[in-house]
This record gives structure tokens, sequence and C-alpha cells, in this order.
């Protein structure tokens, strides 16, 4: 196994360091190409860790199924991401350094989910952090400016309670290694909880959490559509992965103030997404809004891992919607960004009627919105209702309930989404679908995906989880 | 107990950090605040690392690594801050159009 990690090293990073170097040098352009070949490798060299498990590294790195389940959909994402950038970016001067970035970026992404000791965390948080700076501001116009500049200084307070949570935690377990504590000392149950606080905070600014989500309508509505679906789609999974890793250890000592905290953000989370979602007049800022309402449904499963019997459906619940997260994020991100190529405005009224004039598009649209909102038998509908807001039915039913009026709530602005594309009136330009146009690929991929997964292989991905 | 006193000055400069993020406009301040930040939560993981002579050099190497960390980002959005004033003449984050929460 360690071969396998060590693989991924020298193929994601040799090439995501010497591809941008050549290009800009030699004046090649050979690095779309090889990051297209990199992510695929990428994705084999992750499917030989499927079923397998146990510490590397001298117990830095450690290998389980829902990790990997994890990093293996992460590598889908960027895959999908970099063959539609192939035609997005083609025209920008940067775009050699935005394959560098995303390949260092899952790379990060890789370290973060499979993360046993603080070192490393620390080490691959700065690398997906850093290059998701970069790769939000890499456009470099105004929009681009404005989200890059509030996205780098959240992250900096962001990672600062990271090193202040780790600081409290690690001062109390007295190691490096995150494991489950037997005993916590009386007198520093606080310190532990105001750790456990931190680390919170440093994680639910990155997932979008409700009250650290300040940054994130500016960025997912603010930066390029195709930038967006890799930061929304890839680079959210470190703070899942963080999650896991590094916190649910030590749940077990902070069992009962954990639930309320977390059922406490979930709820404000959701309630917040998608009431704000409901009046927003953009498209791409209503899918940023969108993603906040998602956390809070992430937020949920987290909530139940405080239970011993409610924790295993929970944490398959967290690996199938994430299945369903990435996907949907991706795909309808990668299509508002063929809109946008196409010459449409992403506001509700600029696209009304382009489901009619690019049919295959706005049909697996639909699709991807359908999914997110939980219509059976998608995907969406298995992870959202029957793994998440089921795992916590027995615990607090109550919890479950909200999550249902929330994905009521969230009805209203899908449907109008769905409502633009196809029942308005087409608009007066000469625009179809074309051979070229990768993008369509892309959304064609993610949905038959979709469907697929919901029309009966949830069973097959519950047994790659475990 | 020494290290209670590193602690509670770590704890004035968090505030201190806080405070010159939530009122500061200029991306420069406001970059300065946040590694006032940065460096309470060092001074802390430190502080912390010290009590345990087993642990207390592992503590020493991850706020090293985190230091590597805080100097990458502080590259990347001081090059933002040139972006910016090469764009618009000025380091006001407010100025910014859609800039608000």
């Amino acid at each position: 196994m360690e071969m396998v990690i060590w693989s991924l090293m020298v193929l994601l990073g040799g090439i995501g360091l010497v591809v941008p170097t050549l290009d800009y040098l030699k004046g090649t352009k050979v690095s779309p190409y090889l990051a297209l070949i990199a992510t695929a490798l990428a994705a084999v060299l992750v499917g030989l860790l499927i079923g397998k498990s146990g510490t590397l590294f001298d117990g830095t790195i450690r290998v389980d199924p829902l990790a990997t389940y994890l990093a293996l959909i992460a590598t889908v994402g960027a895959f999908l991401v970099t063959f539609a950038s192939l035609v997005q970016v083609k025209e920008w001067s940067t775009s050699p350094s935005l394959y560098s970035l995303l390949l260092l970026a899952l790379l990060g992404v890789y370290f973060v989910l499979y993360v046993n000791d603080a070192s490393v965390l620390v080490a691959a948080w700065a690398l997906v952090a850093v290059a998701s700076y970069v790769l939000v501001g890499i456009k470099k116009d105004e929009d681009s400016l404005e989200a890059t500049a509030k996205y780098a200084l959240m992250g900096v307070a962001s990672s600062s309670l990271l090193i202040f949570g780790i600081a409290l935690v690690l001062g109390i377990v007295k190691t490096s290694t995150f494991q489950v504590l037997n005993s916590v000392p009386i007198g520093l149950k606080t310190t532990l909880l105001l750790g456990v606080l931190m680390l919170i905070a440093a994680f639910g600014f990155k997932l979008g959490v409700v009250p650290f989500h300040g940054w994130l309508p500016d960025v997912y509505g603010g930066a390029h559509p195709i930038i967006v679906s890799f930061v929304a789609g890839v680079i959210k999974l470190i703070s899942i992965g963080a999650f896991l890793r590094v916190l649910q250890p030590l749940i077990p000592s902070v069992a009962n103030d954990w639930f309320l905290i977390m059922a406490f953000l979930s709820i404000i989370t959701m309630f917040y997404g998608n009431l704000a979602a409901l009046v927003q007049k953009n498209v791409q800022r209503m899918m940023a809004y969108s993603s906040i309402a998602q956390a809070g449904y992430f937020l949920i499963a987290f909530a139940a891992l405080a239970y011993s019997d409610s924790q295993a459906l929970a944490l398959e619940g967290i690996g199938l919607h994430v299945t369903t997260y990435v996907l949907a994020k991706v795909g309808i991100f990668v299509g508002l960004a063929y809109f946008a190529r196409k010459g449409f405005d992403l506001t509700l009224e600029g696209l009304s009627g382009v489901g009619r004039k690019l049919p295959l598009s706005g049909t697996f649209m639909t699709v991807l919105v359908l999914s997110l909102m939980g219509m059976p038998p998608l995907i969406g509908f298995w992870s959202k209702f029957m793994y998440i807001f089921y795992s916590v039915m027995n615990v607090a039913p109550w919890l479950a309930f909200l999550g249902i009026v929330n994905s009521g709530i969230s009805v209203g602005y899908y449907a109008q989404v769905i409502r633009y594309l196809f029942f308005a009136d087409p608009p007066e330009v000469d625009v179809r679908e074309e051979e070229p146009d990768l993008e369509v690929y892309v959304l064609t991929i993610t949905a038959v995906l979709t469907v697929l997964l919901g029309l009966g292989l949830v069973d097959v991905l519950v047994a790659l989880l475990s | 107990m020494e290290a209670s006193w590193y602690l509670f000055v770590s704890s004035i400069l968090f505030a201190i950090g806080i405070y010159g993020l939530l009122t500061r406009r200029n991306i420069i301040r406001m970059l300065l605040s946040a590694e006032i930040i940065f460096n309470a939560a060092l001074l802390a993981f430190l502080s912390l690392a010290s009590l345990d002579a087993g642990y207390g050099p592992v503590g020493g190497a991850i706020v090293v690594i985190a230091i590597s960390l805080s100097a990458a980002e502080v590259g990347v959005i001081v090059s933002i801050a040139i972006m910016m004033f090469r764009m618009r003449r000025a380091l006001d984050v407010y100025e910014l159009k859609k800039f608000r929460g």
C-alpha cells in the first residue's frame, strides 16, 4: 500500500510541478492532456486501495474503506472538471497553472482524507488551502479578485483556528496521532471542548456552516463556474474528511455536547441556506446557497455519529451523500459554465427557455437538480432521506423532521430553475449543442451516474464503504 | 505553571487579532491581524506542548510545519493585494463591488 501512496505523490506532484513550467518556457500545450491522464491514473491507483485498511508511514497515514471511497469520488470529480476545462479555459493566459493547481490540490485532498497524524494534517491542509486561493483568483478579473480576496482572508482565519484547536486537543492527548481518548482528566473537559469547538469552526469555515459561511456566496457566486465546480465539488471533501478523521475519535469524550452543537449548527445552516436561496435571482448564487443547505444535511449525519446505534448508518449516509453532492455540484456548475460560454446570462431570466435550445444539457441539469432535491429514484433520495434523515430517526426524530421541512423549502428554488429552463419562451439566438462541447459529456456522465446509482446500485456503494 | 502565562498572552493576542480583522478595511492590515491570530495559535501550541517531555519536540515540529503554512498564505495574500492595487489603485477591501457579509 505504501507503494500506491508513493506513486500518487510522484504522479500528481511530479506532473503538477513540471508540466506548467514546460508549457510556459517552451510554449507547448501539453498540460491539459497530461492532467487528464494523471487524474485517470490516480483513479486507478486509488482503486487499488479499495477494501484495504491499515496504517502506513509509521502510523501517520491510515487507509480505510470509507476514506478510499471518498478519495475515489474526489478523483472522479477532478477528472470531470479537468475534462470540461479542456474547452473552457483554452483562452486564459494562466491555464497551465490551473491544471497544475488542480493536481496539487487533489493530492492534498487525498492526504487529508487519509490523515492520521497532526503533522500530515497541517501540511496537507496548507497544500489544499493555498492551492484553492490561487485557483479562485486565477482568471484575474474583477469578480474573481473579489472572490479570492475574501476566500484567502477567511482561509487564514480558518487555518489559525485549526492550529488553535490542534494545540488544545493534542495538549490533552499528549501525542500527535489522532486516536480515541480513553479517559479525560477531570478539569480538562472544558479545555477539550474548547479545542473541539475551535476545530469545528475551522472545518466549518471550509464546509460553509452558518455562522462561518460569510465568504461562500461571494466565492461560489462570483468566481468562474468551472473553478467553482472544483472548489465546491472536490475541495469541500477536505472538511468532511477532517471531520471524520480528526473529530470523530474525540466524539465519545464530548458525546452529549457534540450532539447538541451539531444539531444546532445543522438547523441554522439548513434554514439559512434554503431560505436565502429562495430569493436569489442569479442561478449561480442560488446554487451557492444550496451548497450551504447541503452542508446542513451533512451536519445532521455528523450529529448522528454521537450515538452508537445510529453511527453505522450515519457513516454510510455521509459516504452516499458525498456521492450525490459531488456528482450534482460538479455537473451543475460545469453546466452553468457551458451556458455562460454559449453567451447566456446566468440569472433566472437570462436562462429562460435555454432547456429548449440546448435540450441535452437542459435535461441533464434537471436530473442533477432533482437529485439534490431528493427525488426518488435518484441517488439524492437514497442518501438524503433513507440514510441521513433515517439515521437520526431513533435518537432525535425532531431533527429528521426539520430536515424534511427543509427539503420541502428547497423545492421552491430548485423547481424555479427547472421552470425557467423549460417552461419559458426560448431566446431568439442561434445556439445549439455542437460536437466539441465537452461539457455536455460531463453533464451526461454525472446525470447517468446519478440515475444508475439510484436505480439499484446503492447496495453496491454501501458494500464499498465497509 | 508558567504555561498559563503564555496561554494568557496568547488569548490577548487572539483578541487583538480578531478586533483588527473585524474593524480594518485595508487588505494588508487585515492580513496583519490574521497573522497575529496565527501567532497566538502557535504560542498556545508551543506552551501546551512544553508541558510534556515526550510530546514536546513533536509539537515543536508541527509548529515549524505550521509556520511554512502561514508563509505560503502570506505569499498568496500579498500577491492578491498587488493584483488588487494594479487593477483599481486601492487596497480597501470593502470598496469591492460585491464584497459584503
